[in-house]
């Protein structure tokens, strides 16, 4: 099999698939040696349930080679972040605090996935309940980023945003509280979309916070995205529709006060920021510098409910055996009991101010950039660096206000070390963002990948 | 870090909260964990039209 066959497009398997160069099978196995030959350095994987994906290789195989075509995710492995339930597995959380018991249902991601003629392919790690960050004090070790095996990916969809990246599968189910798609996504090198509140069910994923919880799609590129978002919500859109169409004309705010005024930043994003807007440019959009207001309003505010309501999800836990968690986390999930019942009414009722003026600009504008975070991903062993780069996030707005936002690739800084721009619509319109998203990534000519992976 | 007094004041909230076990075992964790929240409280911008409701379950 060609050596670059685990980098592939969905679009491109399938392609295969139908055409008889490539079967289900042979790419699993292919897929299956390359984790048992890598992962070991990567920790993206916390499990593989290797006969499942053989088994279920083989019916996708079946069925398509009978001409029952369920679409472009037939036969698809798919990685799943371990807070996502399959049916028959263990949910770990990453963590020693969850009851480790099989599942009895997958969640209606997974279902809509499985649907749609895809299968689980592992379980991956991610952030300790999907808050923790990188630690050393876990029962498995935590994701590394691929770009550099020192560094830590992101997350908390660590371990989807590192595999993709590796070419250890071709896309992975990812959630977003914080901006825990759009980092990993962002810091890795692929593309991950929040979409709007609630358009991918939540049911059968642990929860974080509810009222800011998102699952969304993982992938290294754009058009697999979009398709990869048809499947998980059942066909009900077609969210691809807009793709290749040009975005002459279409008006972007670029909200560059956030990573220059608000957020300690680095010269690479900041240059990389600017790139990206000329980028848009060149293809023919206006781009309006505008000013959303101080992040920190936002920040703080996300980060008051999702502390209250994590801190609700775990209080039991929290107060009978505290050292059941990392370190990391137990301090995080901690902050909730500091937040009050009037201090969480106040943070909902900014956040409909906040929203508002975020509708008010994307109804002006056909999208909104801004840059995903100030700071590049650091090693993953500093947790003082870790701490800085937690602070410089400018994803939380979004999961704030429910609009989708998307991580993508933007060039790559100095040490190789891919950079990203977040671009974000109205709710709902993720065809939209889909558009822009394309066009922009039709205009990058660099499609390295990570050297240890290649 | 928390001078004595905002420490006693951060653990003894917590264990108003129920985390007696976890102070005892985690002190320093936790004052942290009360300082970083009270700053980001102090960042909520206030709001005082009425017409903003406080919504339990959001919706985008």
């Amino acid at each position: 099999m060609n050596d670059a066959t685990h980098f592939l497009s969905i679009v491109e398997i399938g392609r295969r698939y139908r055409s008889g160069a490539l079967s289900p099978r042979d790419y699993v196995e292919h897929l299956i040696a390359r984790v048992k030959r890598l992962d070991g350095k990567l920790n993206a994987f916390l499990h593989l349930d290797e006969r499942a994906a053989r088994a279920d290789a083989d019916k996708a195989g079946a069925e398509l080679a009978k001409g029952h075509d369920r679409g472009p995710f037939h036969g698809i492995p798919v990685g799943i972040k371990d807070i996502v339930a399959v049916a028959g597995d263990v949910t770990t959380a990453h963590s020693r605090v969850h009851d480790p018991k099989p599942e009895t249902q997958d969640a209606a991601a997974v279902a809509a996935l499985r649907d749609a003629g895809a299968f689980p392919f592992g379980k991956l790690a991610l952030h300790e309940h999907a808050l923790g960050g990188p630690a050393f004090d876990l029962p498995a070790p935590s994701a590394r980023n691929p770009w550099d095996l020192s560094r830590m990916p992101g997350g908390s969809s660590s371990g989807s945003g590192a595999a993709l990246a590796a070419g250890l599968l071709p896309a992975a189910i990812g959630t977003d509280t914080g901006g825990s798609i759009r980092g990993p996504a962002g810091f890795c090198g692929i593309v991950g979309l929040k979409p709007t509140y609630e358009r991918v069910s939540r049911q059968g994923v642990l929860p974080l916070a509810w009222s800011l919880d998102h699952i969304g799609p993982m992938t290294r590129d754009v058009r697999d995205n979009a398709l990869m978002l048809n499947a998980m919500t059942n066909g009900a859109e077609d969210f691809a529709r807009e793709i290749g169409q040009p975005i002459t004309g279409m008006r972007v705010a670029y909200a560059k006060a956030w990573h220059t005024r608000d957020v300690p930043c680095e010269p690479a994003v900041a240059a990389a920021m600017d790139a990206g807007a000329e980028r848009l440019r060149r293809l023919g959009a206006e781009v309006i510098e505008i000013d959303p207001g101080e992040f920190a309003a936002y920040g703080s505010t996300n980060w008051t409910l999702l502390a209250a309501e994590a801190f609700a999800v775990h209080e039991k836990v929290l107060r009978e055996r505290p050292e059941d968690y990392g370190a990391r986390a137990r301090e995080l999930f901690a902050a909730g009991a500091f937040v009050s019942a009037a201090d969480y009414i106040r943070a909902q009722r900014a956040r409909a101010t906040l929203k508002a003026k975020l509708d008010a600009i994307l109804d002006a504008h056909d999208a909104l950039l801004c840059a995903g975070a100030g700071l590049q991903p650091c090693a993953i062993d500093d947790p003082a660096a870790i701490g800085r780069l937690l602070g410089a996030s400018l994803r939380g707005a979004f999961n704030l206000s429910g609009h989708p936002a998307m991580a993508l690739q933007a060039g790559f800084d100095a040490q190789g070390l891919p950079l990203h721009v977040q671009l974000a619509s109205a709710a709902n319109a993720e065809a939209k963002l889909y558009r822009f998203a394309a066009a922009f990534e039709a205009a990058d000519t660099d499609k390295r990948h990570p050297a240890e992976f290649a | 870090m928390a001078d004595t007094d905002t420490a006693t004041e951060i653990l003894s909230h917590a264990r108003m909260a129920g985390l007696q076990r976890f102070a005892e075992l985690y002190p320093d964790a936790l004052i942290r964990a009360g300082e970083g929240m009270a700053r980001h409280l102090a960042n909520i911008p206030a709001s005082d039209d009425p017409a903003i409701e406080p919504a339990t379950r959001f919706t985008p």
